[in-house]
């Protein structure tokens, strides 16, 4: 795999900067403060970063929004922020300055598919060690941590190193989306908001990831629950556990007919629309807290994993509870994936790339393929997020790392301002 | 004549009016960090991002 596409690229040189100064505040450590609390803490970053880390400086955005969005008011300042960003350089700040793409293109460069058990039984020892040292840190019982924990993990793991090199599937079932709404506002209802958006949003992840019968049995899965609902809607026999076969055989074939007849599809890559509209919006609004933040794998590789593991003043250990583990969880499925596939959370999940993305064709800098462009699809090769560069370069997906300008030898592909 | 530099004209005025466009949004951004700053959503960000 050596070659000229392996070197260290300008975008990869900002990625690294920007994940050190962004995380710069060592003083936590040296004088026992768990977190930064100065004046850059009220200035909102322009990419996915979060401000509860030890090491943060600044404030992630996409937080911000959802907290003033939580009290009710109209975020301006975050808002202002994804503007100006957006309309100078589109999404490059996916590209070249956030921490999380930087994490997940280094774990796309862990060898899959054909040196897969070379991977696996790293990626496994890792999973070992780690399991081992959450055991004598948490105190917890070490066969719950290897059979809850580290037993899942190793599975998919190899699941993961199996499959390959992969791109995303390129549509999503309709039936599938609108189920997992439809569950996750179902449990919402009966079991509190907490529960309902974990389900949706694995629901919604699970989905994205998947094929048509996947779908299907989802959707199937998602109807089951309509049992809670049954007594409740005095349907006579149609009650209960009636209601609920029948509701998911319907569902389970309005997905497979979906897909097969009327074509009614809905690409898997708008997914993060709906994780910025559902969950950043409409449900901060609704319960008054940043529910993104409450699952965002970012904020659990820097913050949630770190303080927790350090505890410098105590008592952050006895508040783990069940949603730290669907934390990890979370972050756990996003790096498994990252390795098969490339950037799965800035295409799926990332609500501030989803805002950027919508200024990629309007942008002051865009980028330009000659009309004698021979196709050869070099830029689609080295391109992190597997743009057809040569059809539309200046698509929602592009993140501006300019990969494509300096693997085209012949200068087809330019970026302007 | 006119015909062809009117074409000849017609990128140029395409990207004069992309610019126009461009420094509109931009002016239209700052004013709204500025009215979010005079709103008070620093202090309200600094609130909830300085704390565990």
């Amino acid at each position: 795999m050596s070659g000229k596409g392996d070197g260290l690229r300008p975008f990869r040189i900002g990625q690294i900067i920007s994940a050190i100064l962004l995380n710069a505040y060592i003083l936590s450590y040296l004088q026992h403060k768990i977190i930064y609390t100065g004046f850059l803490k009220s200035i909102p970053e322009p990419i996915l970063n979060c401000y509860g880390g030890p090491l943060s400086v600044f404030a992630c955005p996409i937080g911000s929004f959802q907290q003033i969005i939580g009290i009710r008011q109209i975020p301006w300042l975050p808002i202002g922020v994804f503007l100006l960003v957006g309309i100078v350089v589109g999404r490059m700040a996916c590209g070249w300055v956030c921490p999380f793409g930087l994490w997940q293109d280094l774990l796309n460069k862990i060898p899959a598919g054909r040196k897969s058990w070379l991977s696996f039984t790293l990626i496994a020892l890792i999973g070992a060690v780690l399991a081992a040292g959450l055991t004598a840190l948490l105190k917890a019982p070490w066969w719950r941590v290897y059979l809850y924990g580290w037993l899942p993990f190793t599975l998919v793991a190899l699941l993961f190193t199996r499959l390959g090199n992969r791109d995303i599937p390129a549509r999503m079932w309709l039936g599938g989306f609108l189920a997992s709404i439809g569950l996750s506002l179902l449990v919402w209802f009966r079991l509190g908001a907490s529960l309902g958006v974990v389900i949706g949003v694995v629901a919604m992840v699970l989905l994205s990831l998947t094929g048509r019968w996947f779908a299907a049995i989802t959707a199937a899965i998602a109807a089951l629950p309509v049992v809670l609902i049954g007594p409740t809607l005095h349907l006579g026999p149609l009650s209960g556990m009636v209601l609920a076969i029948v509701s998911a055989a319907v569902l389970a074939a309005i997905v497979l007919i979906l897909d097969r007849a009327v074509k009614v599809t809905l690409p898997a890559t708008y997914l993060k629309f709906a994780f910025l509209l559902i969950i950043a919006v409409v449900v901060a609004w609704k319960t008054g807290e940043p529910w993104f933040c409450k699952l965002c794998p970012q904020g659990t590789l820097e913050a949630g994993i770190p303080l927790v593991l350090w505890d410098p003043q105590g008592g952050l250990r006895d508040l783990v509870g069940w949603l730290y583990y669907v934390k990890v969880g979370i972050l756990l499925l996003v790096v498994l994936a990252s390795i098969s596939i490339k950037r799965p959370f800035c295409r799926l999940i990332c609500p501030i790339g989803a805002l950027y993305s919508v200024f990629n064709k309007f942008s002051f800098l865009h980028l330009k393929v000659s009309s004698t462009c021979k196709t050869c699809k070099l830029c689609t090769k080295v391109c992190p997020m597997d743009i057809e560069v040569h059809q539309n370069a200046n698509q929602l997906e592009c993140i501006r790392c300019l990969e494509c300008k300096y693997a085209c030898t012949p200068r087809k592909v330019q970026a302007k301002f | 004549m006119s015909s062809a530099n009117s074409g000849l004209d017609a990128p140029r005025t395409r990207v004069t009016k992309r610019r126009f466009l461009f420094v509109i949004v931009v002016l239209f951004a700052l004013a709204l960090i500025l009215y979010g700053i005079k709103r008070g959503d620093p202090e309200t960000i600094h609130r909830f991002s300085a704390q565990i």
